[in-house]
């Protein structure tokens, strides 16, 4: 059994689940969990946290994503990306020219519709399932941030590509729906690859066949496995000593603990990471363990 | 990406594909360059590299540069170039044009493929050009790729035609070309301490360093990225005449921050710009300038946060 992040590139076609499933045999785990669903459309990095390490997956401290996406104008479909069904086309009247005149615009703190195409909840029931009832669900706009947008090039005829970097709960279908809005054309998504989500890029993702021929060849290597501390790496480091260790594990304070008060990274004198920790007012305090208490 | 200043063997296990030019700007039509052989790399097992010079010291660029070396590096990593190789222009500006396919191509690079726009020139007073380097290269093997030129409303984008948008204050044409918002980085330097004493709104002084291209003077809707986080800014680049009124007052770049507080001086903030607003004038008080300066603040907020 693995415990740790393992860094998948999602194949195009396969849901994320697809892949959790697939992945439950490969690791011989069913503790696992991924952060930031892909649509099935999409391919690039998807966090895979296995074992001990499920429980960081929502505690990570950065859900930022970068996405390289490919944006076709002159269609529209029922779920904002080429896979859905159309629901207008139009002759496109704009070309590279005034895409890249309004592109900068969409930089910033901006509102968002979610898609009915979406696993967002409203009134405690999922909008894709409406949506495949064939209903549409009101819904209020949610603030999202675009970090960034740059023009990557022409893809074929009136399709561009886009590289975003946005904070996390940004449907880039509906950017590229908005922008093809700003522009007076339909527009859809016909490719979407994350390249980086949080911490974690798409160079030391592996592919889903190297995944399954390693697990044919004796397993999935260990430095595959990325440490539970990699998505907490930006805060400080405490090294504890048994006595310590022990206290934590017990769930009891630590009082006249000689460190600043705020969130830590703990690890055990033989550089193990336990787990995070808080202090304050001089109380060290457990938050959460990622290991084992052996 | 790793980046070599001097002329020697790249890191190229599988051979590379080469990018050639100078690539001032990163714009329109360099990406659709570097692109080109970065994807050509992907499918091919090879390295995605790029070649470029550096000026030789003391020389300026026609025109001035449009970028930071580090910020031109920026740009050109982020489009998955790994091996980026920046000789100095005397090491290899006598080679004759068989010698550069030789000793640059070949043996630094092993490429084999090599990508560059339509007005590409080569070897000791640029002899070379693009017919020479399918000449030479072919026969080697190596695969010459050349780009035309990129257009925007019609002609050919370039790195004079950026510049000539950039000093006519023409900011949204400049952004569109470049595929990217301009942006600066110069470190940050003690100004006179006049914003923080007597307007009440201190600002980030980010003075061109000579070579460098200046735009047009004015003030414009900026962010600026402090600390790995985006502020929505206002930038005032010109002379003061409000504050300083000497005819060779030395023309300045300060950027308003309403949401930030703090010292960063001697760092190196990059300073994205988005809208021109309007030209520097002279006004009667501080306090004329107090509300432009809070005006084009409020503008820039609006700008970066919609409805």
């Amino acid at each position: 059994m693995k415990n740790g992040i393992l860094l998948v590139d999602k194949p195009q076609g396969w849901t994320s689940f697809d892949v959790l499933a697939k992945l439950r045999g490969v690791l011989g785990t069913r503790k696992l969990g991924h952060s930031g669903t892909l649509d099935p459309m999409a391919t690039g990095v998807l966090a895979v946290f296995a074992g001990r390490a499920t429980a960081a997956a929502d505690r990570q401290l950065n859900h930022d994503k970068t996405y390289e996406a490919t944006i076709r104008l002159g269609v529209r479909t029922d779920t904002g990306d080429i896979t859905g069904t159309v629901l207008e086309t139009a002759p496109v009247t704009v070309g590279q020219q005034e895409l890249l005149e309004i592109l900068p615009r969409f930089t910033g703190v901006q509102q968002q519709l979610p898609p009915m195409y979406s696993a967002v909840k409203v009134h405690g029931q999922p909008l894709y399932k409406a949506a495949r009832a064939g209903k549409t669900v009101e819904r209020t706009p949610r603030e999202i941030t675009v970090y960034s947008i740059e023009y990557l090039g022409g893809a074929g005829e009136n399709e561009y590509r886009v590289r975003v970097a946005c904070s996390k709960g940004t449907y880039i279908r509906v950017l590229a729906e908005d922008i093809g809005a700003a522009l007076g054309v339909p527009a859809t998504l016909s490719a979407l690859r994350r390249t980086a989500a949080g911490v974690f890029s798409i160079e030391d993702a592996h592919t889903m066949n190297q995944l399954l021929e390693a697990a044919q060849n004796g397993g999935v290597p260990d430095e595959w496995m990325l440490g539970t501390d990699a998505v907490f790496a930006p805060l400080p480091e405490l090294r504890v000593g048994e006595k310590v260790r022990t206290h934590l594990f017990n769930g009891c304070p630590t009082s006249r603990y000689p460190a600043q008060d705020g969130r830590y990274r703990v690890y055990d004198e033989n550089g193990t990471f336990l787990g995070l920790a808080q202090v304050t007012g001089g109380v060290l305090r457990v938050e959460k363990l990622f290991c084992e208490r052996e | 990406m790793h980046i070599l200043e001097t002329l020697a063997p790249v890191d190229a296990p599988q051979g590379s594909a080469v990018a050639l030019g100078f690539f001032d700007g990163v714009h329109l039509g360099h990406r659709t360059v570097l692109g080109a052989a970065v994807d050509y790399a992907a499918e091919k097992g090879l390295t995605p590299a790029a070649f470029t010079f550096l000026l030789p010291p003391g020389s300026a660029l026609k025109g001035g540069r449009i970028f930071s070396v580090e910020e031109k590096h920026r740009r050109i990593a982020s489009l998955g170039i790994e091996q980026y190789q920046e000789a100095p222009f005397e090491a290899f500006c006598s080679l004759t044009p068989e010698d550069f396919v030789r000793k640059v191509l070949v043996e630094c690079f092993s490429a084999k493929a090599v990508f560059c726009g339509d007005n590409f020139t080569f070897g000791a007073k640029a002899a070379g050009n693009v017919e020479m380097l399918h000449a030479l290269c072919e026969p080697l093997g190596i695969r010459v790729c050349v780009v035309d030129m990129a257009k925007y409303k019609g002609e050919n984008v370039s790195s004079t035609r950026i510049r000539a948008a950039l000093e006519a204050g023409e900011i949204g044409e400049v952004n569109a070309m470049l595929g990217q918002p301009y942006a600066i980085d110069w470190p940050v330097t003690h100004g006179k301490g006049i914003g923080t004493s007597r307007l009440g709104a201190p600002t980030i002084n980010q003075n061109y360093p000579k070579g460098a291209l200046q735009p047009c003077c004015g003030v414009y809707i900026t962010r600026i990225c402090i600390d790995g986080k985006w502020y929505p800014a206002a930038t005032g680049l010109g002379r003061r005449p409000t504050v300083d009124d000497e005819a060779d007052a030395p023309i300045t770049c300060e950027t308003y921050v309403p949401d930030f507080s703090g010292n960063v001086y001697g760092t190196r903030p990059r300073l994205e710009f988005y809208e021109y607003l309007c030209p520097v004038r002279k006004f009667n008080s501080l306090q004329e300038l107090h509300a432009l300066i809070c005006d084009a603040a409020e503008k820039s907020k609006a700008y970066f946060s919609k409805g």
